[in-house]
């Protein structure tokens, strides 16, 4: 046995080495999914899908048994969300009408923003406890590409799809230490950066960093993606402020953002494949 | 030793890791005590490389993690062909110098694999820049504590395998 592997396990060290060079040159040249990162994703997707399936059945059936008390409790939030929503859309709307009325005067463009989106179904979160990602079962033949955004069913950002391949797509959520995104702070329109931290990333937090000095920011104020650069689209919700901190130094301010999109009850996410925003 | 055993003895190797890696994705995963969850990989290749020959171990270590980089999402390519092939290598060096072979190696090993996976990652996103020390060790102590109590079940596991093969 010891000869066999003297002889054999060097070569197939070789070979793994070889691979494994292989990989570290194709990530190193290229921006895209290096072969075998795609080929090996294609191979394990029947087997995440199986396990997703099985994930969604046992988080069915402990849905069921939820008590009677809570979806009480929540359907009576859910009215006085409705009933606020209700009369905020009432104003919303008047303030529409008139907002169009204004453009039109001004000879302004419509707003608009247009999203095409995939549906997608994640497939399998990161085991790893040092990053924040998920796969979900679409990929390149469904329109997929690295750099598109992800949201989640109210429309609030997930994260940022990082690699692709024909079938599957791994996304990192805004969350993840990789992170980072051009934020505007929504009440006051200060621009920020919105980016991961490895201290925060386990509690699902991220930073808000490079606050200007006179900044007003204050707890629960939203923030969104600024849309500078045309790389993502503007306006779509990162989170709100929960705490506002000084660092180490005692120069520079930090804040503490709750993302709004609950990251431990996703099952089913969007990609924005396209989008054309006129502001 | 035929070449047939030591064949089956890695495919029953690779199974009993498939497994673990089942229980991983489907129920480990959601075990989150702050924030962290237990994260069995590198206690497979450790316990796996503590009971058997060093060269096999080493290579087992690289293949495995060659299979984690293609699966998983590593903070930079090949870091878990890297990782596991030292752990591996370290756990068969201890195992051969240091500590008997059996449970309480298996345990070391399983513990040096998970701080070895740990200060690479920390090396590494340091590296980056984006590094933190403490919320490194952090996140290391967290994993280690939730997953040192499945070091006995993966243990169990696996002594029967290299027992049922080290009789032929």
């Amino acid at each position: 046995m010891k000869q066999f592997f003297s002889k054999n396990g060097i070569l197939l060290l070789t070979a793994v080495t070889i691979v494994a060079v292989l990989m570290c040159v194709v990530s190193a040249v290229s921006n895209g999914t290096g072969i075998l990162h795609n080929v090996a994703g294609i191979i394990a997707s029947p087997f995440r899908a199986a396990g997703s399936a099985v994930t969604d059945w046992v988080g069915d059936v402990r849905a069921r048994f939820e008590t009677v008390e809570e979806l009480q409790r929540q359907n009576e939030e859910l009215r006085r969300e409705n009933a606020r929503l209700q009369e905020e859309n009432r104003q919303a709307s008047t303030d529409r009408e008139e907002n169009a009325r204004l453009r039109n005067l001004l000879n302004l463009r419509q707003q608009r923003r247009d999203f095409v989106l995939e549906s997608a179904h994640i497939t399998e979160w990161s085991s790893s406890n040092w990053a924040s990602t998920f796969t979900v079962g679409k990929g390149t033949t469904s329109g997929v590409a690295i750099g598109n955004c992800v949201v989640d069913e109210y429309g609030y950002l997930v994260g940022v799809v990082t690699d692709a391949g024909l079938n599957w797509a791994t996304v990192t959520t805004v969350v993840d230490t990789a992170s980072q995104l051009g934020a505007l702070v929504f009440r006051t329109g200060e621009t920020t950066v919105a980016q991961g931290d490895l201290a925060l990333m386990n509690q699902r937090r991220l930073k808000l960093s490079y606050l200007e000095d006179e900044s007003s920011l204050i707890n629960g104020d939203l923030i969104v993606t600024s849309g500078l650069g045309g790389y993502y689209p503007a306006n779509l919700v990162i989170g709100s402020v929960e705490e506002i901190l000084t660092d180490d130094s005692g120069l520079t301010r930090y804040a503490i953002l709750a993302p709004k999109t609950d990251l431990s009850a996703l099952v089913e996410v969007f990609v924005i494949t396209d989008f054309t925003v006129v502001d | 030793m035929k070449h047939g055993s030591l064949f089956y003895r890695w495919v029953f190797y690779g199974a009993a890791a498939g497994l673990c890696l089942i229980l991983q994705s489907l129920l480990l995963n959601r075990l989150r005590l702050w924030g962290i969850h237990p994260f069995l990989p590198p206690v497979l290749i450790a316990v796996a490389a503590a009971q058997e020959d060093r060269q096999e171990g080493l290579c087992a270590g690289a293949v495995f993690g060659l299979v984690c980089d293609l699966t998983l999402s590593p903070v930079v390519p090949c870091f878990y062909a890297l990782t596991f092939a030292l752990t591996a290598f370290l756990a068969g060096l201890m195992a051969k110098q240091l500590i008997v072979p059996g449970f309480f190696c298996g345990l070391c090993a399983s513990i040096l694999a998970l701080v070895v996976n740990g200060a690479f990652h920390a090396l590494f996103l340091t590296y980056r820049g984006i590094g933190n020390l403490s919320a490194a060790a952090a996140i290391t102590g967290c994993e280690l504590l939730l997953t040192a109590p499945l070091i006995p079940l993966v243990y169990l596991l696996f002594r029967p395998i290299h027992r049922r093969f080290q009789a032929e």
